[in-house]
């Protein structure tokens, strides 16, 4: 465990010079010293020097963070603010506890392939038998507290079968040159199991025999909100079932799954997990590179241009390969949106906990895609997907939101 | 009588912080110093401005104005009573083209002033390093300059008008929409600078330049400090004023160049970035001129930047610095002592002697066009041992500044930081002086009190 006490080097780096002000982009929505890096590392100073003690308002500043790690990247000193905030989130699970909901959903969601299952089965009932209709006009969703008739809209669309379900557990190439085991994650199993169908389809159409073993929730929701023994968990049971087939490549569509995956090893520092993060690559950082990409010869006409999910270029600087594989389609014009690297405030489930920020940052995000003229926006992350799509809607916006998978696969036709 | 339910009243319950947490982040600047305030506050309109001060003036409550907060003197450190955040007021009103003027609130950030005036071929010059950050309110409060100082002067110079409230909750405008204006007392050079304790400026009136239309840049490296300096003087008396002389000494270059790699000689005992802007003709001319005039300052290598790319890696080095320098100690403690130009080598020689003497490790860039250094001093705060060398070392510096007739501030201010030096330099008149205009402007001592003449 990462303990802010050893992290203490990272807080006397902050020279507090305010850098991180101008990145943060819920500073920019909301211009408040605790949204940003360094009022977040001032009070832990404080707090690590024994001057203060932990509040459930300490709690608040330290999960109103993004994770985006833009301020990381443009900070003069170089301080890891996210490893701070993860640290610190950490200790505020273990000494106040975490909320009654996320405890639940990390222990008793996410750790069970099948309790997950049956969840997303009572969602897509929720949603399409009606109910979901009868209860957002009937004014209930008003009625109860916590704001969650907010959160009800931030809910993905489930799948009426999961992704896992509807396909062999192995996919051979016509001439395979490499195995590789598919990490689908939760958002692309349960919500959009299109995209889990394109990047098999990718993959095999450039070579790569697929495997698709049964897997669990990353970790990534647990570890960020603090509950490391949930994600170390995960971690463990994920490598265990992934290492029962052997693979070249673990490769998944999910940026966040895939930054998770590759800091198994230094999550668990074993002899299992390090040489497992070694091989975990992101499908287009595969496609762009050790496997190569051929397009199929039909056209994605379209004018398109990409979001860059937090982690995918800050975690993973993975930004050029699926630029370089979109462009590589032909009809395709592609242009590039203002501030494409922007956070889309979607941050796993802070679009659940602190909605009004989240949807102001997506907002944001929403009107640099509507601005650059484009009739679809590619992406990395389910999970910004989510977000896009919804405040594109939000803003009464067309533009479909995709895979960079969806568009690839595309282009070798109809199934 | 509770304040923070007066402010509730006055502002509103979202304008107003008062839980240990939220209070704690106002507690800091970009230096190493804090005071908590006993309310966070975060005015919207001169009027609000207006009644917090008819409040805090009546009841006797100090009122800290405060930006965003990247200040290095300590100028916004509050001490209990009121922290008032000016940061959403940051409308840019006006850029009026004809006039080249433009009217801002106070929150506005430099940055962002800086670009909506190039989106119209404008430039607004005053260039502190942190411009991403800091706000116009703050530059005019502490008279923030930047590299570009040399060519076009400080935040003051480009201050045509203010609109300000007074410590009591009154109102002012002082100058106006012209660049001449005799009329009366020079109001507005005196709050420009008075680091939040005369008033609080609420609105801004700017002159704006049209914008420059190419730079050229030239990086030169020196055996010695002395050729330099030698080449800075070259450069000025060929006529030629650059936008930036930018030097490093030799423990910057290496902190740099073990950072970066781009290639930094490392036996260097200095070097300087020199940029020009201007006509394109011209500065095609004018950077010619300084490499030859390097040259016979015997510089051992110039480097030209032929392009945008090529420009960008030469500033790098420059952009580097803060970066690399904590690589030697985490805490960074950076002072802006300022000498005439002729006596830049004299005050490098002098900090090197100073960073010896008090066994601290030392960094020394800046400004050398206008003598404005940056000596870094790069410690460790939690060894009180060291802190100790470290205070008496910036003691030091000062008396040296001092001694070669510069000034203990180019930039940054007095604040708390310089508060017990001032009278070395200003001298017990000079205090007295700047005492009875606090006094009587600000009867009651409400605005920033404990700032900058009473050290």
């Amino acid at each position: 465990m990462e303990k802010l006490t050893d992290l203490k080097t990272q807080i006397d780096r902050c020279s507090k010079c305010g850098n991180c002000q101008s990145v943060c982009p819920l500073y920019a929505v909301e211009k408040r010293e605790t949204h940003v890096a360094r009022g977040k590392i001032f009070l832990l100073d404080r707090l690590t020097d024994g001057q203060t003690r932990w509040t459930k308002r300490l709690q608040e500043v330290m999960s109103t963070c993004l994770l985006c790690r833009t301020c990381v990247t443009n900070c003069p000193n170089e301080v890891q603010a996210e490893r701070l905030i993860r640290a610190a989130r950490e200790e505020a699970g273990s000494t106040l506890g975490l909320s009654f909901w996320k405890k639940s959903a990390f222990h008793f969601l996410l750790t069970s392939g099948g309790r997950l299952n049956l969840l997303a089965r009572l969602l897509w009932v929720y949603e399409r038998s009606g109910i979901q209709k009868l209860v957002r006009s009937s004014g209930l969703l008003g009625q109860l507290p916590w704001g969650l008739a907010e959160k009800e809209s931030a809910l993905p669309r489930a799948a009426s079968r999961a992704f896992s379900s509807q396909v062999p557990q192995v996919v051979t190439a016509h001439t395979p040159r490499m195995r590789v085991a598919y990490f689908y994650g939760c958002m692309t199993n349960h919500a959009y199991t299109g995209t889990g169908h394109s990047t098999v389809r990718v993959l095999t159409q450039n070579g790569a025999s697929v495997v698709l073993p049964r897997q669990l929730c990353c970790g990534l929701p647990a570890l960020a909100s603090g509950d490391r023994g949930t994600a170390e968990r995960l971690a463990r049971e994920n490598i265990r079932l992934l290492s029962q087939t052997p693979f070249d490549y673990v490769v998944t569509d999910c940026a966040s799954c895939g930054s998770m995956l590759k800091e198994y090893g230094e999550l668990l520092g074993d002899g299992a997990a390090v040489p497992f993060s070694a091989k975990v690559k992101d499908v287009t950082e595969l496609l762009a590179g050790p496997l190569g990409f051929t397009p199929g010869p039909v056209p994605f006409r379209a004018k398109i241009t990409y979001h860059d999910p937090c982690h995918l270029k800050r975690y993973q600087g993975i930004y050029t390969q699926p630029r370089a594989l979109l462009s590589a389609v032909q009809g395709i014009s592609f242009t590039e949106m203002k501030h494409a690297d922007a956070c889309c405030g979607s941050a796993g489930s802070f679009n659940i906990t602190h909605y009004r920020l989240s949807t102001a940052v997506g907002g944001q995000k929403a009107a640099n895609v509507m601005k650059s003229g484009a009739e679809s926006v590619a992406t990395g992350c389910p999970a910004c997907r989510l977000q896009i799509e919804r405040c594109l809607k939000a803003a009464g916006s067309r533009i479909s939101v995709l895979h960079t998978v969806d568009v690839l696969a595309s282009t070798y036709g109809e199934v | 009588m509770n304040v923070a339910n007066e402010m509730v009243r006055i502002l509103g319950k979202d304008r107003v912080l008062d839980t240990e947490e939220d209070r704690l982040a106002y507690a800091f600047d970009g230096t190493m110093l804090t005071g908590v305030p006993d309310v966070v506050v975060f005015p919207r309109c001169t009027e609000q401005v207006q009644q917090v001060l008819c409040f805090a003036n009546r009841e006797g409550v100090p009122v800290y104005p405060r930006g965003a907060g990247t200040g290095l003197s300590g100028g916004s450190i509050p001490d209990g009573g009121i922290a008032m955040v000016m940061i959403d007021m940051d409308k840019i009103l006006e850029i009026d083209r004809e006039n080249l003027l433009c009217v801002v609130e106070p929150g506005v950030v430099t940055e962002t002033l800086q670009k909506a005036a190039e989106a119209m071929g404008l430039f607004y010059p005053p260039d502190p390093g942190s411009l991403k950050a800091c706000t116009i309110g703050g530059n005019i409060a502490e008279n923030a300059g930047g590299p570009r100082a040399l060519k076009y002067g400080v935040t003051g110079d480009y201050v045509l008008g203010l609109s300000v409230v007074t410590p009591d909750g009154g109102f002012v405008r002082t100058g106006g929409r012209t660049v001449k204006n005799v009329t009366g007392f020079d109001l507005t050079s005196l709050l420009v600078g008075s680091e939040g304790m005369l008033g609080v400026v609420t609105r801004a009136i700017l002159k704006l330049l049209p914008h420059p239309e190419a730079a050229r840049t030239a990086l030169a490296s020196f055996s010695s400090v002395e050729s330099a300096a030698e080449a800075v003087s070259e450069i000025i008396s060929r006529g030629i004023i650059p936008t930036a002389l930018e030097l490093m000494d030799d423990v910057t270059i290496r902190c740099v160049e073990n950072y970066v790699k781009m290639g930094l000689p490392l036996d260097a005992g200095a070097i300087l970035l020199i940029e020009v802007d201007g006509p394109r003709c011209l500065v095609d001319e004018q950077i010619v001129k300084v490499a030859s005039a390097c040259e016979d300052a015997r510089a051992t290598r110039i480097e030209v930047a032929r392009d945008e790319d090529e420009r960008d890696k030469l500033w790098k080095a420059r952009r580097s610095v803060s970066a690399a320098v904590v690589q030697l100690n985490p805490t960074k403690i950076s002072e802006d002592a300022t000498v005439p130009r002729s006596k830049v080598a004299q005050l490098v020689r002098r900090l090197k002697q100073i960073a010896r003497e008090y066994d601290v490790k030392m960094a020394v860039f800046g400004h050398a066009g206008d003598g404005n250094l940056h000596p870094n001093i790069l410690a460790n705060r939690r060894d009180p041992e060291e802190m100790k060398r470290v205070e008496e070392a910036v003691g030091a510096l000062f008396e040296a500044a001092l001694e070669l007739g510069g000034t203990l501030s180019g930039e940054h201010g007095i604040g708390l930081m310089k508060a017990r030096y001032l009278q070395k330099e200003a001298g017990e008149t000079g205090i007295q002086m700047m005492r009875a205009i606090k006094r009587a402007l600000d009867p009651n001592n409400i605005l920033n009190p404990g700032k900058m003449l009473w050290g």
